[in-house]
């Protein structure tokens, strides 16, 4: 640390940097040494007195109007600042903060828009998939029923109804090989509020109910099939009862060995 | 110039206080006006570079770091800067004008002497001529040491001897105990 301390004393260090002579490095330098060592600190203070001394020893009367007019220019100078107009930098800057902040604001908001309208486009992607799936299964409904209007194997039976119900009339598709019965009803009957039609299989001399028919806009809908069933039988039922058939109420019937 | 005194003028400057101004032409006036007229060699140029210099300092003084130089220091630089400044923003022309005046000029800013300054001229006078011609080339003249080795022509570890030795016998000159 005294090596240090000497060399720069013994240097020119500490005076060049007086007189403004250092380069950016050097200054950096000096002024580390001046804040690092409390002895260069002294030596560049004395110095600095000493410069001091030397300078006003070539001292001269600074004129006293001069300090009048130097005083006044203040006034004009501080009147200036008070009253000089916005510079064009702060406007600049003062339109572009205004532009970035309505930018954002607007760029916030489409965003928002644009997320609700991702949201709004994937429930309605949803909802397509849901209606696929939905029509392919009805495609798939018609395309078996079109499978069992359509095969060569599959038989016709026109229903109509006895005088019990003259309006009933319906077609009836049925293919035992490929185990499929399907059903168009084309009008019923007018039946009290407390009736209905009921479809029945004969198996084995048993009524089974195969359930209530209902016009549905000449859909076919399909009938639960069995093997073992020799007819079919349309009867007026009480609601509700799925449990035998009444034959005093049949209104039509299908036997499969009449064919 | 005590710390205290540095501290008043650079709070009321910072304070964009006049009084500031005013006791910076109070105590460091002459001086820096001695300085222009060293440099200038004109009174004229010499006020003007005054005012400006107080214009500048006042302007910058929130940029002034008293840990890197007194108040002076730097107040004599931005002085000695701007004279130089303005003596080389003038044509060769009017320079040379301005030389033909200077002795006329020079002797006016010596009978201007503040008798204050007297004493410190005096001790000043001790001062060998050799190093005060260095020292006068460097803080008046705007010259590197380069420079004043070839304007004075003296090799350039010469000029930095004498400035070293000169500002050290400054020290004896100058020393409270010598003046006394």
């Amino acid at each position: 640390m005294k090596d240090t301390i000497h060399t720069v004393l013994e240097s020119d260090l500490l005076e060049r940097y007086l007189t403004g002579e250092t380069s950016v490095e050097e200054s950096l330098r000096a002024e580390h040494l001046i804040g690092k060592y409390p002895e260069i600190e002294k030596e560049y203070e004395i110095l600095q007195e000493n410069l001091e001394l030397f300078i006003r020893s070539y001292a001269v009367e600074a004129p006293e109007d001069l300090r009048k007019e130097i005083v006044s220019e203040l006034g004009k100078s501080q009147a200036a600042d008070d009253k000089k107009p916005v510079s064009w930098l702060f406007i600049a800057a003062s339109v572009a903060a205004m532009i970035f902040a309505m930018a954002t604001v607007t760029l916030w908001k489409q965003n928002k828009l644009l997320s609700d309208q991702n949201n709004t486009v994937a429930t309605q992607i949803e909802d397509l998939k849901k209606d696929i799936v939905l029509t392919n299964s009805k495609l798939e409904n018609v395309k078996s029923k079109f499978a069992v209007l359509n095969n060569p194997e599959t038989k016709k039976y026109y229903i109509t109804g006895n005088e019990r119900a003259k309006n009933l009339k319906s077609v009836a598709y049925i293919n035992s090989k490929e185990r499929l019965s399907a059903i168009n009803v084309l009008s019923l009957p007018e039946l009290p509020k407390e009736k209905e039609l009921k479809m029945w299989a004969e198996i084995n001399g048993k009524m089974v109910c195969l359930g209530t028919l209902e016009q549905a806009d000449r859909k076919l809908m399909a009938l639960p099939f069995n093997e073992d069933a020799t007819a079919y039988k349309i009867t007026i039922e009480s609601k509700g009862n799925n449990n035998f058939a009444t034959i005093d109420t049949e209104v039509a019937d299908i036997r499969f060995d009449q064919e | 110039m005590s710390k205290l005194l540095e501290r008043t003028i650079i709070d009321h400057l910072k304070n964009r206080d006049e009084q500031g101004m005013n006791l910076l032409y109070d105590h460091y006036g002459d001086t820096l006006f001695g300085v222009a007229m060293k440099i200038t060699k004109d009174e004229d140029l010499a006020k003007d570079v005054l005012q400006l210099s107080l214009m500048k300092i006042w302007d910058k003084i929130e940029t002034y770091n008293p840990e890197k130089s007194k108040l002076f220091t730097w107040m004599f630089r931005i002085t000695r800067n701007t004279a130089i400044d303005k003596i080389r923003s003038i044509s060769l022309k009017t320079d040379q004008e301005i030389q033909i005046e200077v002795s006329d000029v020079y002797n006016l800013g010596v009978q201007g002497v503040n008798p204050e300054h007297m004493d410190i001229k005096k001790h000043l006078n001790t001062l060998e001529d050799k190093y005060v011609e260095v020292l006068e080339a460097l803080f008046f003249k705007g010259m590197t040491q380069q420079e004043a080795s070839e304007e004075l022509n003296i090799p350039l570890g010469t000029i930095k001897s004498r400035l070293k030795i000169g500002l050290r016998e400054l020290r004896k000159i100058f020393d409270p105990a010598t003046l006394s």
